[in-house]
């Protein structure tokens, strides 16, 4: 193990500073009032300005604002595979309800099954969850598989090498299950995020890749789907109908998403349950709004992987991704 | 749709026909490319609510237009006060600044620009006709052959401080080893951070380029009081376009070798995730280690400012053929236009030149047009830019530190980047004052982290056996040419000197 | 500071070559610290790049004290040149540049890169033309208000002026 301990103190001047203007407006939060909310609730998003999180926080709070009656401000910590900005909510920002984090439940959760944060993981709750993509089995289109057979067999005379976008990703999860069920053998090599693993299976350096199949159907013709790690492939064909891993193989594996959804403090939730309330209604209200799939399908989402679910299911997620996540623990961190 | 001579001609002149968006995107990439933090990239994310509005194929047209001057844009402050704008043109400074601070700024300029345009035309035309060919080269260049593609670069750490060598290695080793700070690729343990969590994705790379480069020299240059001698600025004052044409004269003589070592960099550029920095200095080192002249270079050498410059354009057109071809981008600028591509219902990849070869190649004679159009719009500009090393450095230090501070703040806007920054630029600057070669820190920090990716991704795969980095034909055939460019011109010379003895 | 500075001697003060050779092996013994536990992942870059670190820095410090053993070079620190050494404008630079980088945040980017433009010419040129010098430092911190902030919407760090602005502007 490192010796690494995070020094909460210089983190925190240093993220406190890359607040920055944000601070303002929610760290230093004027006294509450009786109508909530009455002024901007600040969302931090742990991934870069202009991705696919971003995209899609603009296009659910375009409605959302609406429904609640205020605007919702981004502020954008990447880093770490998002451990940056759970931090700097956790750690700077006041349980008020008028701060959020808008984070992917996969990929971000498994993180703290890798290396715990410096906070209690049961300090935050998920909710409003706005779209799940799952995972896949996909290979480049010069591959010489054409089912996923052909690879578990192989798998069996020789270990493969599977590209992963990073080990502590739900689809690195569903391909190691995969291999314990299968008794193939898989070696995962993580390619440092999406492009390269769409890259690293049509090139033809990996054997296979695993990555959240959003970005394998933008990849379009370049990539074929063999398996799918949800209980139904709703993309169909855009996903060459491959069949899921649970009715090929029988499995009972969990659906490995990459989901985004909204977090927030549990204190918050705790001290201002007609709050939370509030957000949770019109979270619902502003996913149901016609609205909401032209803003969607605008920030190029694919509309069958927007899907809302509430607190229970994402707390589901959340404890089964964990899991999942210790389950597999020596096989994602090398120890 | 035949795909004839005439389809080309009428291309040409029908892109031609939207210079009125290549013009504007000129100017605009020239200063996103100049400031530290901006790129071509991050400027069309800013404009995309803008680009999504345009027709697809001027949207495309303005993102090639701002993509390839933003390259050409960046080599210009690193040349006049020697900032690069970007990775892609850390090599650049190595000659370029040296040029300017002996006065001859307008000139090496007018070089630089030659050979990013001349590489630029050239590598689009080869680019246009070999596509379906040049695209396998990702099939083929896997992570064993890219370990020996970074160490040609790194291999310049030897070569950049030829005074004293054991210093230029001590330099380039300990940038390799800030270069290794951040998660390892494979597990993500973390390394060497020091607590910050800033740092667990690695040093970013624009506050230790402008640290390392720009705010050193801004300490450094306060003691002369300016960039250049008094006799040198007399020089530049009294300079005439003469200097512009006497540098376009000097590149054209030089055409070979723009032609080659723009070809190493849109054979880099080809591979998907290999990227600008490492063909630049790739191609200086092959420049360097083919010249007749090697102990010229890092004093202002034209070949050593040609090589960096026609490399980094090249790439340009070698990051849009996996995307055009392949469906799979080439790196970031690649990867929003795919997003552009695709929310326009344009598909990406074999089906492009099937169903849309009009925007296929358009891309491509897009670029071309570019090109020819910077050579009106951008080269007549050489003289008034080189007149920045005339400004006193009482005015030009504060501005440099100010600005490449907020360039170092930008991409991840955190306050830590521009703290970051500073703490490259003392030690920069205390390099410099105890004869270390920033350089070399510097191919360090920026190859360290790429040859450590491609090294273990290698070993990954062969389950952490060593050998694999001498499994394969090409990667032994590339082992072979790494070894012959390191040992053969020394050993040439030695030769040489004993048969002049 | 001193150590940066190489003596105007006959034999050349070998002390301050030695501040990046030490620098590099401190940070890698650090390193290798952080790494004893780990994969091998981890550790297999480091240990490489370190050794050969640790094996050029151990023949470069044998070659300085050779150097020095045989009086062709000198490893000391003159405590007399170390107070005029510092009490250069360059030294006052780096320290506005500090003193700039921690009030940035409290005062506002604009406000503070006014001050800073203003105090370091006004130190670096020992105060000529003060008025001329003020009206360059708003205009070109106007300058970086427009391009970063209101062009590319960088989130710097906003203060006084960056609050009138807005609400001017809207």
């Amino acid at each position: 193990m490192t010796k690494l301990t995070m020094k909460r103190r210089s983190f925190i001047k240093t993220s406190a500073a890359a607040a920055g203007g944000l601070m303002i407006g929610g760290g230093l939060a004027t006294p509450a009032l009786a109508s909530y909310p009455d002024r901007n609730i600040d969302v931090i998003i742990p991934t870069r300005e202009g991705g696919g999180a971003d995209r899609l926080f603009r296009a659910f709070t375009s409605l959302w604002k609406n429904h609640m009656n205020t605007n919702f401000e981004p502020g954008f910590f990447p880093g770490a595979s998002g451990r940056v900005g759970y931090e700097v909510y956790m750690g700077k920002y006041k349980p008020d309800a008028y701060s959020l984090i808008f984070g992917n439940m996969g990929p971000e959760v498994l993180n703290w099954a890798v290396k715990a944060p410096s906070f209690n993981i049961d300090d935050y709750i998920y909710f409003n969850r706005v779209d799940t993509d799952p995972g896949c089995v996909f290979v480049g289109a010069e591959s010489k598989f054409k089912t996923i057979d052909d690879i578990v067999s192989e798998g069996k005379k020789r270990t493969l090498n599977v590209g992963t976008s990073r080990l502590a990703h739900p689809a690195s999860i569903g391909i190691l299950a995969l291999g314990e069920h299968t008794g193939a053998k898989f070696n995962l090599v993580p390619l440092s995020g999406g492009k390269n693993t769409v890259a690293g299976a049509v090139t033809l350096e990996m054997d296979f890749c695993v990555l959240t199949s959003g970005s394998v159907i933008k990849a379009a013709d370049a990539c074929r789907t063999m398996l799918v790690f949800n209980d139904k492939n709703v993309a169909g064909e855009k996903l060459d109908n491959a069949p899921t891993m649970n009715d090929y193989f029988g499995t009972k594996l969990p659906a490995m998403f990459s989901a985004r959804a909204f977090g927030i403090h549990k204190a918050a939730v705790d001290a201002h349950p007609d709050r939370f309330e509030m957000l949770q209604k019109t979270g619902k209200k502003a996913f149901d709004d016609p609205g909401f799939k032209d803003a969607f399908l605008k920030s190029k989402g694919f509309w069958p992987y927007a899907n809302y679910g509430g607190v229970k299911e994402c707390a589901e997620f959340k404890s089964a991704m964990l899991e999942m996540g210790e389950r597999f623990k020596p096989l994602l961190t090398g120890k | 749709m035949t795909i004839d001579a005439n389809f080309f001609l009428e291309l040409f002149f029908h892109q031609l026909g939207l210079w009125w968006v290549v013009i504007p995107s000129i100017f605009l990439g020239l200063i996103v490319g100049g400031i530290p933090g901006f790129s071509a990239a991050n400027t069309i994310i800013v404009l995309l609510p803008f680009t999504f509005l345009m027709e697809v194929e001027v949207g495309l047209v303005f993102m090639i237009a701002l993509y390839c001057s933003s390259r050409l844009g960046a080599g210009i402050p690193a040349i006049l006060v020697n900032i690069p704008g970007t990775a892609g043109a850390a090599a650049t400074p190595l000659d370029g600044y040296p040029m300017a601070k002996q006065g001859f700024g307008q000139r090496a300029l007018s070089i630089s620009f030659v050979s990013s345009i001349l590489g630029g035309l050239l590598t689009t035309v080869i680019a246009l006709i070999t596509m379906p060919w040049l695209a396998r080269v990702g099939f083929y260049m896997h992570s064993v052959e890219m370990v020996v593609v970074m160490l040609f670069g790194i291999s310049l750490i030897a070569s950049v401080a030829t005074k004293d060598t054991i210093k230029g290695l001590i330099a380039g080793f300990v940038g390799l080893m800030i270069g290794s700070i951040g998660a390892d690729h494979v597990y993500a343990t973390p390394r060497g951070t020091m607590g910050f969590l800033e740092l667990y994705d690695g040093v970013p790379l624009i506050p230790a380029l402008v640290g390392l480069f720009a705010i050193s020299e801004a300490f450094m240059v306060i003691e002369s009081g300016s960039f250049l001698s008094k006799d040198r600025v007399q020089q530049v004052q009294n300079a005439s376009w003469a200097e512009t044409f006497y540098g376009v004269k000097l590149t054209l003589k030089r055409w070979f070798h723009v032609g080659w070592t723009s070809l190493i960099g849109l054979v880099i550029g080809v591979i998907p995730g290999a990227g600008a920095a490492i063909a630049s200095f790739v191609a200086y080192q092959q420049s360097r280690a083919f010249s007749k002249t090697p102990e010229a270079y890092g004093k202002g050498h034209i070949e050593g400012l040609i090589a960096p410059e026609a490399a980094n354009n090249g790439v340009t057109a070698g990051t849009l053929i996996p995307l055009m071809v392949l469906g799979i981008p080439g790196g970031a600028t690649a990867a929003i236009m795919m997003v552009v591509m695709q929310y326009q219902g344009v598909p990406t990849g074999p089906g492009l030149f099937t169903e849309r070869p009009d925007l296929g190649y358009g891309v491509f004679m897009a670029m071309f047009v570019t090109y020819l159009l910077m050579s009106f719009t951008i080269l007549p500009m050489s003289r008034y830019m080189s007149r920045v090393t005339l400004v006193s450095t009482v005015y030009m230090s504060p501005i440099i530190i100010a600005f490449t501070l907020v360039g170092s703040f930008v991409p991840r806007e955190y306050m830590f980047d521009m703290y970051l920054a500073f703490g490259f630029g003392v030690l920069g600057y205390i390099a410099r004052k105890t004869g270390y070669h920033v350089a070399a820190i510097l191919i360090g920090v920026i190859l360290g982290p790429l040859l450590e990716q491609y090294m273990l991704r290698a070993l990954k795969m062969s389950g952490g056996d060593a050998t694999v980095l001498f499994s394969s034909t090409l990667g032994n055939f590339l082992w072979v040419i790494l070894i012959a460019t390191l040992v053969l011109p020394s050993w040439l010379n030695k030769k040489k000197a004993k048969s002049e003895q | 500071m001193s150590e940066k500075k190489t003596q105007k001697n006959t034999k050349p003060n070998v002390l301050g070559e030695m501040i990046i050779p030490l620098f590099g092996i401190l940070f890698t013994s650090y390193y290798f610290f952080t790494i004893i536990d780990s994969p091998w992942t981890a550790q297999v870059n480091a240990f490489i790049v370190g050794s050969i670190l640790f094996l050029i820095c151990a023949l470069f410090f044998i070659r300085k004290f050779h150097a020095v053993r045989v009086n062709r070079a000198v490893c000391m620190l003159k405590y007399d040149r170390l107070l005029p050494a510092m009490r250069t404008r360059q030294t006052g630079f780096i320290i506005l540049t500090i003193g700039y980088l921690l009030f940035v945040e409290l005062l506002g980017y604009t406000l503070a890169t006014i001050i800073f433009f203003f105090s370091s010419m006004s130190l670096l040129d020992g105060g000529q033309k003060m008025a001329a010098k003020f009206t360059l430092s708003i205009i070109m911190a106007g300058v970086g208000y427009v391009v970063f902030i209101l062009l590319f919407e960088t989130r710097l760090p906003e203060g006084l002026i960056e609050k009138i602005l807005q609400e001017g502007l809207k």
